[in-house]
């Protein structure tokens, strides 16, 4: 079984297919296509795009959410599930966490995208304002990407002294020096054992905290303004959820691609999809229900301000794009994953991927709304960005894979010691099992 | 018994014209509407603490003179602060006099566009005046107060946030030195 682990593990990097090289250039083609073009807007300014003075965040704000949302599930449910020793995590947690160190840097750098020219970056960073929640954003993101970047390192340690002295396929020097350098001379012996565990636990125990309050930071940056639509005290806990339940989603995908590509069916089996799967449902319907909460209280009220947001959203210009969310983004994923016939791994990828293109449609609906219906009873132009906006979106989303297609051409896409690690608990677990008197009686 | 099919027709008409006397009254009638006039002027006022104030005055009567009280009035300002648009700034009562009294705040003097509105009601019809003010000699603003004791939270709450940060910092730096150090140190006591 061991053998079998470490060779699903490495063959990615020894032998990643006939197809990994053209999946590689074509998603290579959407990353080179979307860096140009914010040169392009570097040099001539946001003026480029679609946003104006009225809509002011536009999809940049919406990657921005949706990127670090998915990275969230990667991280946080990686540590979750390692601090509840759920042994059914080890082969994804991999993927989750490579995932989280990809979205994340990603949606970080959609902050910097969305504030145009680079010296309006380097004012922020120099003539910071403590009172402006911008500022606690950028603390807050910069932390977490360290978090991860640590969170995914730890579990890299052992598996680079395996790929070192325990494989069998010749590396080319500078990997060698790479894993080498990584490997940070691990031997396995129980002082290292007993240190990388500690430092796990203690990492998996602040990240969670940290993940959270990314994403009320985030939240906050809408809620502590006074705009309608965007101004609630439940936004810190909603963001979050949306989060998780992206994130959830996002690793859902990740795994079903990375699964079938690098044939990993014998790790990754039913199991994680059908708990992955119930994960998201309860995340789903926590969301469902924060909508319906959010919409209820403000549209029983009827507020003067907030009357012509609503009624955008759900039954004007918006409401072609909010009915379709509610129902392909919310309620069918439920209802995918609710259904034992459907809660099977195609059942359960499809849920997954409507969710995390619904929750894309729904932080911009989240975003724009309530800069097109703005103060003062103004209504401002529509927005549904331009080409500039589109070519980086559709660029950034190439980048997940693409990325994560050379991190695991670099790393093991399956954690081998951890793997290793459980494989021997249980082995000796059964092994006790045998030795002790049989409590079953014919 | 012979019927007196006669005396029994005058009877039911006599019922049915009585009935119809008695809901008619009852039955909504269209009244008469009269028109409304409205005017929009302004002028500075003083207080007893000798406050200056702009209040804009819109007056409402009936085309007959008659001033209407007890009315609710609108009013706007066409801004161009975020492109052209028509801004409510407020609304306010008629009084005895058929005078709606609303005090404003600018820094701009010069010409402002106004639009003050009358929605009417059952007796008088609605109405709209567009007026463009010349304001001149306007009062000094009034000085916002800052809000009770905010700046104080605000400052320990920036120091506590501080901390929290350079503690989660230490611990990161804590884990990522620590393992390194561990793990090396524990690859030598093998």
């Amino acid at each position: 079984m061991i053998d079998e682990i470490r060779e699903a593990a490495i063959r990615p990097i020894a032998k990643p297919g006939k197809w990994w090289g053209v999946l590689f250039a074509f998603l290579g083609l959407f990353v080179l296509a979307a860096l140009a073009t914010y040169v392009y807007q570097l040099k001539n300014g946001l003026g480029v795009t679609a946003l104006k003075d009225g809509v002011f965040y536009g999809f940049y704000m919406t990657d921005l959410v949706t990127f670090i949302g998915i990275s969230y599930g990667g991280a946080v449910v990686s540590a979750i599930l390692r601090l509840t020793n759920a042994a059914w995590r080890a082969p994804i947690t991999r993927l989750a966490e490579g995932m989280a160190v990809v979205s994340l840097i990603l949606g970080a750098a959609f902050a910097i995208v969305d504030m145009g020219k680079l010296p309006h970056l380097w004012w922020v960073l120099v003539t910071p304002n403590p009172q402006s929640p911008v500022i606690w954003d950028i603390v807050a993101i910069s932390t977490y990407v360290v978090a991860t970047l640590i969170f995914f390192f730890l579990p890299l340690i052992p598996d680079s002294a395996i790929l070192l002295n325990g494989s069998a396929h010749k590396f080319s020097s500078w990997r060698k020096k790479l894993y080498s350098m990584v490997s940070l001379k691990w031997k396995g012996v129980p002082a290292q054992r007993k240190t990388l565990a500690r430092m796990m636990s203690l990492m998996a125990v602040l990240i969670i905290p940290l993940a959270i309050s990314v994403h009320s930071v985030l939240a906050w940056v809408f809620a502590v303004t006074s705009r309608e639509g965007w101004h609630s005290s439940i936004f810190g806990p909603y963001f979050v959820v949306g989060a998780l339940f992206s994130g959830v989603a996002a690793v859902i995908l990740v795994v079903s691609a990375f699964r079938k590509a690098y044939h990993l069916e014998k790790f990754i089996g039913q199991k994680q999809f059908r708990y992955m799967g119930l994960l998201m449902l309860v995340l789903g319907a926590t969301y469902l229900y924060f909508t319906f909460a959010e919409f209820l209280t403000e549209g029983y009220v009827q507020y003067v301000n907030t009357v012509p947001f609503l009624r955008s959203l759900l039954a004007a210009d918006y409401a072609p794009i909010f009915w379709p969310f509610v129902i392909f983004g919310l309620i069918i994923p439920i209802l995918l994953v609710a259904i034992p016939k459907t809660r099977n791994v195609k059942g359960v990828t499809i849920a997954a991927a409507l969710v995390v293109a619904g929750m894309w449609v729904k932080r911009f609906l989240i975003i724009v709304p309530p800069l097109r219906h703005g103060l003062f009873g103004i209504t401002n132009p529509s927005y549904m960005g331009n080409w500039v906006e589109w070519v980086i979106t559709l660029g950034a989303v190439a980048a997940i894979p693409f990325f994560l297609m050379l991190m695991f051409r670099l790393f093991p896409v399956l954690p081998i010691y951890e793997m290793q690690e459980i494989a021997e608990e249980q082995s000796q677990l059964q092994s006790k099992a045998g030795d002790a008197p049989s409590l079953k009686t014919e | 018994m012979k019927l007196n099919f006669k005396g029994l027709l005058v009877s039911v008409v006599m019922v049915l014209l009585l009935g119809l006397w008695f809901f008619a009254g009852s039955l909504p009638v269209a009244a008469a509407q009269a028109k409304s006039d409205l005017t929009l002027t302004y002028e500075i006022q003083t207080d007893r603490q000798g406050n200056e104030s702009l209040v804009l005055l819109a007056k409402l009567k009936r085309a007959d003179g008659y001033p209407l009280s007890e009315r609710e009035i609108l009013y706007f300002e066409t801004t161009d602060l975020y492109g052209s648009a028509r801004v409510s700034i407020g609304s306010a009562t008629t009084s005895a006099v058929g005078v709606a009294a609303l005090k404003y705040e600018t820094r701009q003097p010069g010409e402002h566009q106004f639009t003050v509105l009358y929605g009417g009601d059952e007796t008088t019809e609605f109405a709209v005046t567009n007026a463009t003010l010349g304001l001149q000699n306007l009062p000094a603003m009034t000085e916002l107060s800052p809000p009770v004791g905010m700046e104080k939270i605000s400052y320990w709450s920036m120091l506590g946030v501080g901390a929290v940060v350079l503690v989660i910092w230490s611990l990161l730096a804590g884990v990522f030195f620590g393992t390194i150090v561990g793990i090396r140190r524990g690859s030598k006591g093998q």
